[in-house]
C-alpha cells in the first residue's frame, strides 16, 4: 500500500495525526453493510462527502465525534495530505465547544453480523506476502519502486478448540494437517494479495495439495492451483513447524515459496509470466489494534472457519 | 533458472554465520537463534531464512505503526469524545492496514 509507506511513514503527517487527531481505519466492505449504530454514524459521516450512494466509499476523513466532516480527500502523497490535515483542523479550532464534544453509548448496536471478532482464547498468526525476484543472490525481494511490490499483510485466526487439535495431533505422532486447517491455509490464505484483494481459491482449483506435521512439529507440503484455465495460478512448497506450550502455539513458523502467475479482477497488474512469490506465516501476540483485523478471507465466516467444506 | 524454491535451495550465503548477523533485523536474528536452538523446525534451512527476511516488512516499510490506529470506529468515536479531538478516518476496500 503506497499510502503506508509514502503518506503514514512521513514524520510530519505522523505527528500530526499523533498530537490531534484520533485516527481509526476501516474495510468498507463491512461499513457499508452495518445498519446499526455505528452503520448510521458512518453514513452520516461519509454522505456530507463525495461519496455517496452505493458505491466506494475509500478515501480519507476528518470529522467530529457528533459526526459534521470537516475534511475529505482521496489523493496520494504526504503534502496533499498534509494540506487537508491542517484545513480540517483549522475548521476544528473554529467549531464552538458544543459541536466539538459528543454522548457517546459505551457500546454500538446492531451491527454485529458485520462484525469479526476473533474468540476468546483463539490466536493470530501474520501472513505476510512479497513479490520476489531471482537474483544472483537467490531469490530476493522485486524492486520496490513498483506497484505490488511491498509486503501485504493478513492474518490467519485459529481457534482455541483447533489449537488444542492441532496439539494432539502432535503429540500423538503427526500425520495429514486437518482439512480444516490445511483448506483454510490453502483457500483463503496463499494468495497473492500484494496488489489488492484476490479471490479465494475453491476447491476445484486446488490441483494438488498435500501437508503434514511430525512428532517434532515440523511442517512440510507442497501445493499447486489453478484456475480461469490455467491463466491464473500458484504453485510451490511449504515448510517450517510449530510447537505448542500446553494446547497454546509458542511457535508457529511457516514459508510457503511458489511461482505465481496471472491475475485477478482487484489484482490487475501482475508481472508478466511465472513469477516467484513468497508468504511467511508468523505467530504475532497480537497485542495491537492492528493485529486484530479479521482474515481477508473471512467475510462469509461460515465459510473461513469450515473452509474443508 | 529453474522454480523460485529451486533457486532458493542453490542459495550457499550462509556459510559464514558472522555475516549473517551484520545484515539482518532484529526479527530475523530472532529466527535465526530460534534455529540454532532448535525452536524452530529443523525443516526451515538457512537458505530459508534468507528468504524470510526478504519478505518480513523492512523498518521503513512499518514507520506507519508509529501511529496509534484503532480498527473500530466506534471505539475511535468514544476516545474522540472523551479527548477532545477530531476523528481521522482512513477507508478502503480491503484493510487499509492489511492488503496491498
Amino acid at each position: 500500500m503506497a499510502d503506508r509507506l509514502l503518506v503514514f511513514g512521513n514524520p510530519e503527517v505522523q505527528k500530526l495525526l499523533l498530537e490531534k487527531f484520533v485516527t481509526v481505519a476501516g474495510d468498507d466492505w463491512y461499513q457499508r453493510r452495518k445498519t446499526g449504530d455505528e452503520g448510521k454514524f458512518y453514513r452520516k459521516v461519509v454522505e456530507q462527502g463525495p461519496r455517496k450512494g452505493d458505491g466506494t466509499r475509500q478515501g480519507h476523513y476528518v470529522f467530529t465525534a457528533q459526526g459534521e466532516l470537516l475534511g475529505f480527500n482521496n489523493n496520494r502523497g504526504a503534502e496533499r495530505r498534509l494540506k487537508m490535515l491542517r484545513e480540517a483542523l483549522e475548521k476544528w479550532e473554529n467549531l464552538p465547544d458544543e459541536r466539538k464534544t459528543a454522548s457517546v453509548a459505551a457500546e454500538a448496536k446492531g451491527d454485529e453480523e458485520n462484525r469479526r471478532v476473533l474468540p476468546d482464547g483463539g490466536q493470530v498468526i501474520k501472513v505476510y506476502t512479497r513479490a520476489l525476484e531471482k537474483s544472483e543472490q537467490g531469490v530476493v525481494a522485486a524492486g520496490e519502486d513498483e506497484v505490488g511490490n511491498q509486503t501485504a499483510v493478513d492474518h490467519l485466526w485459529l481457534r482455541k478448540e483447533e489449537l488444542g487439535k492441532l496439539q494432539k495431533l502432535i503429540a500423538d505422532g503427526g500425520g495429514d494437517l486437518p482439512a480444516w486447517f490445511s483448506m483454510r491455509v490453502a483457500r483463503f490464505h496463499l494468495r497473492d494479495n500484494t496488489r489488492g484483494e484476490p479471490e479465494d481459491w475453491k476447491k476445484e482449483h486446488i490441483k494438488s495439495w498435500e501437508l503434514k506435521v511430525d512428532a517434532k512439529g515440523q511442517v512440510s507440503g507442497h501445493f499447486e492451483f489453478v484456475k480461469k484455465d490455467g491463466d491464473l495460478g500458484f504453485a510451490g512448497q511449504i515448510r517450517g513447524g510449530m510447537s505448542f506450550d500446553g494446547e497454546r502455539l509458542s511457535q508457529f513458523d511457516l514459508l510457503a515459496l511458489g511461482d505465481q502467475w496471472g491475475e485477478g479482477t482487484y489484482t490487475r497488474g501482475a508481472r508478466p509470466g511465472k513469477t516467484p512469490l513468497g508468504l511467511v506465516l508468523q505467530l504475532t501476540e497480537a497485542t495491537m489494534s492492528r493485529d486484530q483485523i479479521p482474515p481477508q478471507g473471512i467475510r462469509w465466516e461460515q465459510g473461513y472457519w469450515q473452509a474443508e467444506d | 533458472m529453474g522454480g523460485a524454491w529451486e533457486v532458493l535451495l542453490r542459495r550457499q550465503a550462509f556459510e559464514d554465520g558472522s555475516q549473517l548477523w551484520g545484515c539482518y533485523d532484529d526479527r530475523v536474528k530472532l529466527l535465526v537463534t530460534m534455529l540454532c536452538t532448535g525452536a524452530i523446525s529443523a525443516q526451515m534451512t538457512p537458505g530459508d531464512l534468507m528468504v524470510v527476511k526478504e519478505i518480513i516488512p523492512k523498518a521503513e516499510e512499518k514507520a506507519w505503526q508509529e501511529i496509534d490506529w484503532k480498527v473500530d470506529l466506534w471505539e475511535a468515536r468514544q476516545k474522540a469524545a472523551k479527548t477532545g479531538k477530531p476523528i481521522y478516518l482512513w477507508e478502503m476496500d480491503g484493510h487499509p492496514l492489511g492488503c496491498v
